[in-house]
C-alpha cells in the first residue's frame, strides 16, 4: 500500500484522505485474511520473475562454459519449473484477490444503494438519478479497476523492480549502475511524454464528444435541414468538425509515436553501453560473458516498472477521485432521522391530524409554510386548492416527514411524528403521489410492490376497491401481466387506478394523503376514479390535493392555501358566501379550457 | 459474417497506393533492423568470447545504436503514415457517411432508426481508424520482423528455429481462440451492470413511492440480488481472465527454458556459438511479442471490417424521393392538387384514393381524428415522401417531375414536433438562408407573434435557445416554429397542428396574420392542419379526412349545413364550451351577472 500513498500525496486534500482510508479499511476488512494471502503470492511471483536471467548467467557461466551437460539440464530443469512455480502463484494471487476483491466491493455496492435509499428528498434534489448510478456502478467499477488492476501492478513492479535492483548489484555492481544509470532519463522522458499523451487524447476525447452532439442534433432534426435546403451549411459545418476531429487524432498519433521511438533509441542505447562497457569488462575480467548476457534481460527487465508505473499514476488518480465521491456520498446524513426511543404508533390510528405553528422553506430565505395552524378532527376529509407554490405539497409531504418543519410540528392522534419510527408513521400515513407511477414486473407487483405480507387475495381485494380490478382481468396474463417499465402498455387512467389499489393494499387504515394528478384521462376512467376515490376517503382521515371539481365538492372541509397561508377555510358553500379566494377561483375557471381549478389557477 | 466489410474500405486507400507502398519500405527497413539487432548482439557476444580489440567492439555497440535508430526512425515513419491514412480514410467516409445521411429520406430513417444511424456514424468509425492505424502498423511491422527474424534464426540453428516457431504458432493460436471466450465473458459482465443500472435507474427515480409505504429495506433486497449476479458474473471475468492472459507468457519463458537446454547443449557439442544461443534467447522476446500483435492486429482487423460494412451499409442506402433526370425548375405557383393519392405507413393504408384541386393562393384547412392520414397528407405536398398510388400535382405538374430544390425552396412547413438547434434565436428562424435582412425577420416574428416574447430573452433575437430550445416555452417554440417558415416567403404553407402549443387568442390572431401578409401582396397557397375547428373557420376550403379518405369537403358554412361528420365536431365544441359556462354559472349558486357575462 505504500506505494499507493506515496503516490498520491502530491498536495491532495487532507480530511479526504482519512474518509478515503476509512472507506477502503472498512471494505476490505472482512476479507484480510484472502486479501493478506494474496499480497504476499503477489510478491513471491515478482520475486521468482528475476530469478531466470540470473538461471541464464549460471548456464552460460557454469556448464556451457565448462561443456558439462547434466549441470546444463538441471539449470534448464530449474528454470521451467521456476516458470510453472510462478504460474501456479499467479493464478493462486489471482483467485484469492479476485474471491475477496469482488465480494467486498459487491458490499459496498449494496451499502452505498442502501444508504441512498435512507436519504431525504432533498438529496435527490441535489443528486440527479444518473449521478447516483455513476455512483453505484462507474465509481464503484474504478475502485474494481484500482484493485484488480492498478494495486497489483503497482505491487508487482515495485517488487520486481526491488528484485532487479538486487540481483544487479549481487551479479556485477559496476554493471548494475551502468545499467541503473538510464532509469531516471526514462523515468523523465516517460513523465515528460506522458503527460504530452494524455493531453492529447483528452483533447482528442472532446473533439468525438463534439461531432456526437453535432450529428446528433443534425440527425434528430434532418426533416427539417431537408425541408428547409440546410445541407450545404451542415455539410460545411460538419467538414470542419470532421476536419478537425482529423487533426486532433494526428496529434495523438504523433506524441505517442514520438514516445514509442524515444523509448527505443533510450533502451538501445542502454544495450550498446552495456555491450561495450560489460564487453571491457569481460576484456578485463571483471565480468564474465554469463553476467552481461542477464545484464541484456536484467535491464530490459527494470525497463518495465518504470514504464508501467508511470501508467498507472493517472488511473490511481481516477480511482481515488472515484472512492471519495463514494466516500463523500456515504458520508452525507439525512435530516430526517429515526428518533432515539421511538414511540410506539397506535395500533389503531384514529386520525386526527394537527399542525401547530408550522413554518417551513426548502431553502433558508423562501418561506413555503408560513405558520400553518390546522385541526384536522379522525375522518374528516380535506380538499386543499390554491395555485401552484402556495404549499400544498409541502403540507402533504411534512405530514408524510419526507421533511421536518423548521418551527411548529406536526402530530398525528396527539402525538409529534418526529417521535414514531419512520416505517410505522408511513404505514400511518400514506402518500398517493401525484404521478402514477409504475415499476417493471406483474401487475400485482405493483400493487404489492415488495410487501410479502401482502397477499395475493389482498391485492385482488384491494384492485376491486380501486375499481382497478376490471381492467387488469382483461389483460392477456390478468395480475401476472408484465407490466413495462415506467407502465408503458397501461394508460394514464390505468397507471391512477392501481396507484390507488396500491395505497389500499399497502396502508389499509392509514391517514390518506392524495396528490390528484392534472392529466387528462378519458371520461370512463375518470368515472372509475372517482367512485373509487369516494369509496377510498369514506370513514378515512383525508387530505387531498385536489384538482377535480367533484372531489372538491364532496370534500368535508376545503383550504385555501395562498404564499404559504391558509387563507380560507370552511365547507363548499361557506366559502362560495365568503366571496374571497375561493369564489374568484370559480369564476376565473370560466375563461380557461380545462377543467381543473388548480388548472385555471395556473394559466 | 465477421470482417465482412473489408472491400468496403479499398476504395479509401485505392487511390493512394504510393502511401501504401511508404508503408511496406518504411515496414521492411524498421523491422529489418529490429531483426538484426539480436543478431548483431549474438555476434558480439562470440567476438567477446575470442577476445576482440576494443575498437571492434566500439564498432558493435555503434551498430547496436544505429540499429536502433533505424528502427526509430522508420517505425515513427511508418506510424505517422499509417496514421495519416487511417485519418485520411476515416475523414472521407466520415464526410461521404454524413452526405448520405443529408439526402436519405424519412423512410430510409425509419429504416435504420435515427439512434442506430447516429452509432454508425460515430462509433463505428472508432475501429475503423483503429485498425488503419494502430493495427495496420503493428501488422505490417510485425509480419515483416516475424519473417526476418525467422529467416536468422533458421540461417544460425534450423533445431533451435523450429523450437521457437513452435513457440510462435501456440501463442499466436491461443491468442486468437482463447480472446472470443473472453469476449463472451465480458458480454455477459456487460448485461449484468447493465441491469443493474436499470434497477438502480428504476428504484432511485421512484425511491419517493417506496419510502411513502416504509419499503426501503426490500427495496435494498431486491437490489442486492441483480448485485450478486453482477458480482458473480463480474467475479468469473476477472478468474477467467486472471488465468488465461498469463498462459502466452508462460509459454515463452518455458521454451526459453527449452531453449537453453538444447541451444547449451549444442554450444557443448560445438555445433552453435554461444553469442547464437543469446541471440536466440533475445529472440524469443521479441518475435513472442510480434506473434502477439500480429493476433491483435487481426482482430482489430475484423473489428475494423465489420464497422465499415455497417457503415457502407448506409452508404449504399438510396433514398427514395430524389429528382428524376430532367426535372423542371420553374418557379412554383402555388395550385395543389392530388389524383387518386394512396400513402402507406407502418404497413397499413395512411391514405387511399384522395383527390382534390386548390387553385394557387387558397386556404385550406384540414381536419379529421387522430389518425385520420392528415400528417400524412401535408407529407405529399412537401414530399417527403412519395405517394405509393396515383400523383401529386404543383401547377399541374406531377411532384415528382420538379426538382426537390426548387419545390423547398417556395415551401414552408411548420411540423408538428418543434424542433430547435441549438443556435440562436435568429439563426434558427433564418434556418437554411442567407442574407436575410432584419426587416424580414422582424416581419416574420411578428405575424408569428413572437416579437412580445423577445423583451423577455436575455438577448432578444441573438439569445441561444439551448439544446432542442430548452430555454423557451411550448408556445415560444411553437412561434418560433411559425416565424422560421414565414421568414422563407413560401408560396406553399404547411401548418401541420402548428397552434396546438399557443393559447385560443394568439391562435386566431395568427391565423389573421397569416391571410393578410403575402408575397408581393398576392395571397399564398395556406394548409393548415388542426383540432380545432375555429383555426379553420374562414378557410376557402375544408377537407374532413376519415380513416384515410376525404370523407366530406366544402366551406365551413357548406359543412355545417350538410350535417355529417363537421357538423357533429362542430357541434361538440359548441357543447363543450356552453357546459363550461354552465358549470361556472351552477356553481356560482348566487350568480353575478356581470362576472359571468365577462366569462
Amino acid at each position: 500500500m505504500s506505494v499507493t500513498t506515496n503516490e498520491t500525496t502530491g498536495g491532495r486534500v487532507r480530511s479526504q484522505d482519512s474518509a478515503l482510508l476509512w472507506l477502503i479499511a472498512t471494505t476490505m476488512a472482512p476479507y484480510w485474511r484472502l486479501l493478506s494471502g494474496a499480497l504476499a503470492l503477489l510478491v513471491g511471483t515478482a520475486i521468482l520473475s528475476v530469478v531466470p536471467p540470473y538461471l541464464l548467467r549460471r548456464a552460460i557461466d557454469g556448464p556451457v562454459a565448462a561443456g558439462n551437460p547434466e549441470g546444463l539440464w538441471l539449470l534448464a530443469a530449474l528454470y521451467a519449473g521456476v516458470v510453472l512455480l510462478q504460474l501456479v502463484l499467479q493464478f493462486g494471487q489471482v483467485y484469492l484477490l479476485q474471491i475477496s476483491g469482488q465480494r467486498a466491493l459487491a458490499d459496498l455496492r449494496r451499502r452505498l444503494f442502501s444508504h441512498m435509499l435512507g436519504q431525504d428528498p432533498s438529496f435527490y434534489g441535489r443528486h440527479g438519478v444518473g449521478e447516483l448510478i455513476q455512483r453505484l456502478t462507474g465509481d464503484i467499477d474504478a475502485l474494481n479497476a484500482l484493485l484488480s488492476s492498478s494495486v497489483v501492478t503497482i505491487l508487482t513492479e515495485s517488487v520486481t523492480l526491488i528484485a532487479v535492483v538486487v540481483v544487479m548489484f549481487s551479479l556485477n555492481w559496476r554493471l548494475a549502475l551502468l545499467a541503473l544509470a538510464v532509469l531516471p532519463v526514462l523515468a523523465l522522458v516517460t513523465r515528460f511524454f506522458r503527460r504530452r499523451i494524455r493531453r492529447s487524447s483528452d483533447a482528442e476525447r472532446s473533439m468525438i464528444g463534439r461531432v456526437g452532439a453535432y450529428l446528433n442534433e443534425q440527425l434528430n432534426g434532418m426533416l427539417l435541414v431537408q425541408l428547409f435546403r440546410r445541407q450545404p451549411v451542415s455539410a460545411e459545418e460538419f467538414d470542419k468538425l470532421n476536419a478537425g476531429y482529423r487533426e486532433a487524432l494526428m496529434r495523438q498519433r504523433k506524441a505517442s509515436a514520438l514516445f514509442l521511438s524515444v523509448l527505443e533509441l533510450i533502451t538501445a542505447f542502454a544495450l550498446a553501453s552495456l555491450l561495450y562497457w560489460g564487453g571491457r569488462g569481460v576484456l578485463a575480467g571483471w565480468a564474465t560473458l554469463g553476467t552481461l548476457v542477464a545484464f541484456v534481460q536484467l535491464t530490459e527487465r527494470a525497463f518495465q516498472p518504470v514504464l508501467r508505473l508511470s501508467e498507472q499514476y493517472n488511473n490511481v488518480q481516477v480511482a481515488l477521485a472515484s472512492a471519495e465521491r463514494v466516500a463523500r456520498m456515504l458520508e452525507t446524513q439525512p435530516d430526517i432521522r429515526e428518533p432515539a426511543e421511538p414511540v410506539p404508533a397506535p395500533s389503531v390510528v384514529r386520525g386526527e391530524v394537527v399542525f401547530d405553528g408550522v413554518h417551513f422553506a426548502y431553502k433558508p430565505d423562501e418561506p413555503v409554510l408560513r405558520g400553518i395552524d390546522l385541526r384536522i378532527e379522525p375522518g374528516q376529509n380535506v380538499a386543499v386548492v390554491g395555485p401552484t407554490g402556495a404549499g400544498k405539497s409541502s403540507l402533504a409531504a411534512l405530514l408524510a416527514r419526507f421533511y421536518d418543519p423548521q418551527r411548529g410540528a406536526v402530530l398525528l392522534d396527539g402525538e409529534d411524528i418526529r417521535n414514531f419510527s419512520l416505517s410505522e408513521l408511513r404505514k400511518a400515513v400514506c402518500v398517493v403521489p401525484q404521478d402514477p407511477i409504475c415499476i417493471a414486473g406483474t401487475i400485482a407487483g405493483n400493487i404489492r410492490l415488495y410487501d410479502s405480507t401482502v397477499s395475493d387475495a389482498d391485492v385482488r381485494r384491494a384492485a376491486e376497491l380501486a375499481n382497478a380490478a376490471s381492467f387488469i382481468e382483461e389483460m392477456p396474463d390478468g395480475y401476472e401481466t408484465e407490466v413495462r417499465p415506467g407502465g408503458a402498455n397501461l394508460s394514464v387512467g390505468q397507471r391512477q387506478l392501481l396507484s390507488l389499489a396500491r395505497a389500499i393494499a399497502l396502508s389499509p387504515n392509514g391517514v390518506l394523503v392524495l396528490d390528484e394528478a392534472t392529466s387528462s384521462i378519458d371520461t370512463a376512467t375518470e368515472a372509475l376514479i372517482q367512485d373509487a376515490l369516494e369509496r377510498l376517503l369514506h370513514g378515512h382521515t383525508s387530505i387531498v390535493i385536489a384538482h377535480r371539481l367533484t372531489t372538491i365538492r364532496n370534500a368535508d372541509r376545503i383550504l385555501v392555501m395562498e404564499r404559504g397561508r391558509i387563507v380560507e377555510d370552511g365547507s363548499h358553500s361557506d366559502l362560495l358566501l365568503q366571496d374571497g379566494h375561493y369564489a374568484r377561483l370559480y369564476r376565473h375557471r370560466g375563461h380557461a379550457s380545462g377543467g381543473a381549478v388548480g388548472n385555471a389557477v395556473r394559466g | 459474417m465477421r470482417g465482412s466489410g473489408i472491400k468496403y474500405l479499398w476504395p479509401y486507400i485505392s487511390g493512394r497506393r504510393m502511401w501504401l507502398i511508404g508503408c511496406l519500405v518504411y515496414a521492411v527497413i524498421g523491422a529489418s533492423a529490429s531483426a538484426y539487432s539480436p543478431y548483431l548482439l549474438g555476434r558480439a557476444v562470440d567476438e567477446l568470447k575470442g577476445g576482440v580489440r576494443l575498437p571492434v567492439l566500439a564498432a558493435y555497440a555503434a551498430g547496436l545504436l544505429a540499429l536502433a535508430a533505424t528502427l526509430a526512425t522508420f517505425r515513427y515513419l511508418l506510424r505517422m503514415l499509417t496514421g495519416k491514412m487511417a485519418a485520411a480514410v476515416s475523414y472521407e467516409m466520415s464526410r461521404d457517411m454524413f452526405a448520405r445521411l443529408l439526402v436519405l429520406d424519412q423512410r430510409n430513417y425509419a429504416f435504420f432508426g435515427t439512434g442506430d444511424l447516429l452509432s454508425r456514424a460515430t462509433s463505428d468509425f472508432i475501429p475503423v481508424w483503429r485498425f488503419f492505424s494502430a493495427g495496420f502498423q503493428m501488422m505490417l511491422h510485425s509480419f515483416v520482423l516475424l519473417v526476418v527474424g525467422c529467416f536468422l534464426m533458421a540461417n544460425a540453428s534450423p533445431l533451435l528455429a523450429v523450437l521457437v516457431f513452435g513457440c510462435l504458432v501456440v501463442t499466436m493460436v491461443a491468442q486468437l481462440f482463447l480472446g472470443p471466450v473472453l469476449e463472451r465473458s465480458s458480454d455477459q459482465v456487460q448485461r449484468d451492470i447493465s441491469d443493474l443500472s436499470a434497477f438502480s435507474q428504476e428504484h432511485l427515480t421512484t425511491v419517493r413511492m417506496f419510502k411513502a409505504y416504509g419499503q426501503e429495506a426490500p427495496v435494498a433486497d431486491a437490489f442486492s440480488a441483480t448485485n450478486e449476479r453482477y458480482a458473480r458474473s463480474n467475479l468469473r471475468f476477472m478468474l477467467r481472465s486472471g488465468l488465461i492472459s498469463p498462459i502466452p507468457g508462460a509459454v515463452v519463458r518455458l521454451t526459453a527454458a527449452l531453449v537453453l537446454a538444447v541451444g547449451g547443449a549444442l554450444v557443448i557439442r560445438g555445433q552453435l556459438t554461444i553469442g547464437q544461443l543469446v541471440q536466440f534467447i533475445v529472440y524469443i522476446t521479441l518475435l513472442s511479442n510480434a506473434a502477439v500483435q500480429v493476433s491483435s492486429a487481426f482482430e482489430r482487423l475484423l473489428q475494423g471490417g465489420a464497422a465499415a460494412g455497417r457503415i457502407a451499409e448506409v452508404l449504399r442506402h438510396e433514398p427514395h424521393v430524389k429528382d428524376v433526370p430532367g426535372a423542371s425548375d420553374v418557379p412554383i405557383q402555388g395550385a395543389v392538387a392530388m389524383r387518386g393519392v394512396s400513402a402507406r405507413a407502418g404497413g397499413r393504408w395512411a391514405l387511399r384514393n384522395i383527390d382534390f384541386e386548390v387553385p394557387a393562393g387558397s386556404t385550406v384547412g384540414v381536419v379529421g381524428a387522430t389518425g385520420a392520414g392528415k400528417s400524412t397528407l401535408l407529407s405529399l405536398i412537401a414530399r417527403v415522401q412519395d405517394p405509393y398510388e396515383g400523383e401529386v400535382l404543383i401547377d399541374g405538374q406531377d411532384i415528382r417531375r420538379i426538382k426537390l430544390d426548387a419545390l423547398r425552396r417556395s415551401l414552408a412547413i411548420v411540423p408538428q414536433e418543434t424542433f430547435l438547434f441549438g443556435m440562436s434565436l435568429r439563426d434558427n428562424i433564418t434556418l437554411g438562408l442567407d442574407n436575410v435582412s432584419d426587416d424580414e425577420v422582424e416581419q416574420a416574428i411578428t405575424t408569428a407573434r413572437l416579437s412580445n416574447d423577445l423583451p423577455q430573452l436575455p438577448q432578444g433575437l441573438n439569445t441561444p435557445v439551448g439544446e432542442r430550445g430548452a430555454t423557451l416555452s411550448g408556445g415560444q417554440k411553437q412561434r418560433t416554429a411559425i416565424a422560421r417558415a414565414l421568414v422563407r416567403n413560401p408560396r406553399i404553407l404547411l401548418l401541420d397542428d402548428a397552434l396546438a402549443s399557443v393559447d385560443a387568442r394568439t391562435a386566431s390572431q395568427i391565423i389573421e396574420g397569416l391571410a393578410s401578409s403575402g408575397p408581393n401582396g398576392r395571397r399564398r397557397t395556406t394548409f393548415i392542419v388542426t383540432q380545432h375547428l375555429p383555426a379553420v373557420r374562414s378557410a376557402d376550403h375544408i377537407l374532413v379526412l376519415e380513416s384515410g379518405t376525404i370523407a366530406e369537403r366544402g366551406t365551413h358554412d357548406e359543412l355545417v349545413a350538410l350535417g355529417g361528420l363537421y357538423a357533429a365536431m362542430h357541434e361538440r365544441e359548441q357543447e363543450d364550451r356552453r357546459r363550461e359556462d354552465l358549470a361556472a354559472r351552477n356553481i356560482m349558486e348566487e350568480p353575478e351577472p356581470e362576472e359571468v357575462g365577462a366569462a
